[in-house]
């Protein structure tokens, strides 16, 4: 026997410490993990990351030339993610299980879209001015995502219809209806038959600021500063945590669950439906292929990582975006499949969250005492 | 155990002045969580400055009665009355706003957020007034304040305010939900809760914590509070009560001044035997 044993223990408070360090080696464990993957389908994990690395943040060769191509492709997929990374963190902090962010921002896009293409025609006495059409297609993608976030909400509230499924299935009918619409009723007649809406105008475009980076990012910061603002500051944030840390208690608190439930979703469709509204402002132009492509699912996986803080979201999402960028290099570079940053993703996500039970529990070593041997053993007696 | 003599004969001023009522029932009838009926006309009064122990075998309708008074449970017939003003089937804020001070008889369940730090916890039924919350803003520093003042007026044992609730001991929880719910109340010209429900307040509590719980309970009565005590220890009903109601299978049994009743005779209606 081990004169000492192992116990695994809550700890009181989180250690800041371990808040810290745990993250960080569970990040390194799932690179760890990934590499060995790599070496078993062959390739050269150290030069596969580098080719990663070089296809997230460029070359320092590259930048001297003035090359930032990579980094601002980098931030360009993450403001989406910013945003449906929002849109998920604030229903999961009252444990509304919103899987629906995919079709709250595919419904953001169609109405940002439809604002662009048919008010000019409709309401010709509209400016045609982006002063005025940014603002109105805004507003009109978080309309757009908000309502669509509604009706599993209003279900869930007074039906008490389980949301998982609700929301889940939600994407799939926003998803079809958008394919309808770019494919068939709002299909450009002059598109040469390619699947897609016409371009939307010039004046209702957000500009950029380099390559493809627009100032939708500011748009994503600003409203990491707004759910962090409602989360940290306000009787709102309260009530929404207190909902999420124990529905009962809140109820006797006087929190109204039914009313947080819908204003809740509104807010987390609303943000889901701006990352529409800038995918398609700022990067398609129209309503095509590519609106669709796991945004809002991504956005599960980084409202977890971040644990639900905003800030957090916002870093994550560029790590996260590093990697699909990345991952897309090495499938030039390297001829590996551009998956392999998927099961990075994946890897992450289970290191991480696995690793979260070390910052509240600790391993504590136990010294035995030292036991009688003169009671246990007769051959001791018999000399 | 708790460092010095626990003195559990309390002083119980008289209160002689008839005060107004404060809780009035009528006929109310409710189901509990299965849809069966759990309370079968219930009726009584409670006016300030009074405390109406409620005995009874647990499961015999206390904690829908609870529920009841302070708007978690949907009332199917008959009425509540506070202060004069009908509130039969008004949502829990309402009857928070108007006063009623609620110690549930599930600290961690009910009572409070086990993971949000203490602060969060005082603040729980607060949290909507000034200066707590200014506009639609929570302001930090009343918050710490707040806590901090409550922590000290009600002897809660706390490493700080952003320690976890669930962290605190039994009596420590209790002490703090105790302290949130008697200052909850905003009548103008007192400081306290018109009416207190109060379940199971010492249940599962040390010597100490006991006796803080009941010199709490007493100094609200004092205050001119009405008090509704749930409890299943029949010596602390005996000795803190001014009446005691009974209920066997959600009905009222009868109301006994302590002095006029033995622990016996208690236990029989307990079992189900009717006295005028």
């Amino acid at each position: 026997m081990l004169p000492f044993s192992f116990k695994f223990e809550k700890r009181l408070e989180p250690s800041r410490l371990a808040s810290i360090l745990v993250p960080v080696l569970s990040l390194l464990l799932a690179f760890l993990f990934g590499a060995a993957l790599l070496a078993v389908i062959g390739a050269n994990p150290g030069q596969t990351y580098q080719a990663m690395l070089a296809g997230a943040i460029g070359t320092p060769a590259q930048w001297q030339d003035g090359q930032f191509y990579n980094m601002t492709e980098l931030l360009v997929k993450a403001v989406p993610i910013i945003l449906t990374g929002l849109s998920v963190s604030v229903a999961f902090r009252m444990l509304f299980w919103n899987i629906g962010a995919e079709g709250q921002l595919v419904m953001g896009g169609i109405a940002t879209a439809a604002v662009a293409l048919f008010f000019p025609s409709a309401l010709p006495f509209i400016p045609e001015s982006p002063w005025i059409y940014i603002p109105l297609m805004f507003v009109a993608a978080i309309l757009a995502g908000a309502a669509w976030a509604l009706i599993p909400a209003l279900l869930k509230a007074y039906l008490k219809v389980n949301e998982i499924i609700t929301t889940l299935m939600f994407n799939y009918i926003a998803i079809l209806w958008y394919q309808f619409l770019f494919t068939t009723a709002w299909k450009d007649p002059e598109g040469f038959g390619f699947p897609g809406s016409a371009l939307i105008p010039e004046y209702t475009w957000i500009p950029r600021i380099s390559g493809r980076l627009h100032w939708g990012l500011l748009l994503a910061i600003a409203a990491a500063f707004v759910v962090w603002v409602i989360m940290d500051k306000t009787r709102w944030g309260y009530e929404i945590r207190l909902i999420g840390e124990n529905a009962r208690a809140a109820n006797y608190a006087g929190v109204s669950i039914i009313r947080n439930i819908i204003l809740v979703m509104i807010l987390s469709g609303g943000l889901a439906g701006l990352a529409g509204f800038v995918e398609v402002t700022a990067i398609s132009h129209r309503l095509q292929h590519g609106l669709a492509v796991g945004y809002g699912f991504t956005g599960i996986i980084v409202a977890w990582l971040a644990k639900l803080n905003p800030w957090g979201v916002v870093i994550v999402s560029i790590l996260l975006s590093a990697l699909l960028v990345g991952g897309e290099q090495i499938q030039i570079t390297m001829g590996l499949p551009a998956s392999v940053s998927l099961v990075l993703q994946g890897a992450i996500l289970l290191f991480v969250l696995g690793g979260d039970v070390f910052t509240r529990y600790r391993l504590r070593m136990i010294r035995k005492a030292p036991t009688a041997v003169v009671a246990e053993s007769p051959s001791v007696q018999e000399a | 155990m708790v460092g010095r003599e626990v003195i559990f004969h309390i002083d119980k001023k008289e209160v002689s002045e008839v005060r107004e009522v404060v809780l009035d029932l009528r006929s109310v009838n409710a189901d509990n969580d299965k849809g069966l009926p759990a309370l079968k006309d219930v009726s009584f009064q409670i006016r300030g400055g009074e405390i109406l122990g409620i005995a009874g075998v647990a499961g015999n309708g206390q904690t829908e009665l609870a529920e009841v008074i302070t708007g978690l449970r949907p009332v199917i017939e008959g009425q509540v009355i506070f202060l004069g003003q009908d509130l039969t089937n008004r949502p829990p804020l309402t009857f928070i706003r108007k006063g009623v001070a609620h110690v549930p008889g599930d600290r961690l369940g009910v009572g409070l957020a086990g993971n949000l730090p203490v602060s969060d916890n005082l603040i729980m039924k607060a949290f909507r007034k000034r200066p707590i919350s200014n506009g639609p803003f929570l302001s930090r520093g009343s918050i710490g304040s707040f806590s901090k003042k409550l922590i000290k007026a009600f002897d809660v044992m706390t490493p700080s305010i952003e320690t976890p609730a669930r962290n605190l001991s039994g009596g420590n929880q209790q002490k703090a939900i105790l302290g949130r719910e008697i200052t909850s109340g905003d009548r103008a010209g007192g400081d306290y809760a018109p009416l207190l429900v109060a379940v199971y307040p010492s249940r599962g509590l040390d010597v100490g914590a006991i006796e803080a719980v009941r010199t709490a309970v007493l100094e609200q009565r004092q205050n001119g509070a009405a008090i509704l005590l749930i409890s299943e220890d029949l010596e602390e009903l005996m000795t803190i009560s001014d009446r005691i109601a009974v209920l066997h299978g959600g009905e009222v049994m009868g109301v006994v001044e302590p002095a006029d009743i033995d622990i016996e005779e208690l236990g029989l209606m307990m079992a189900g035997e009717r006295r005028q």
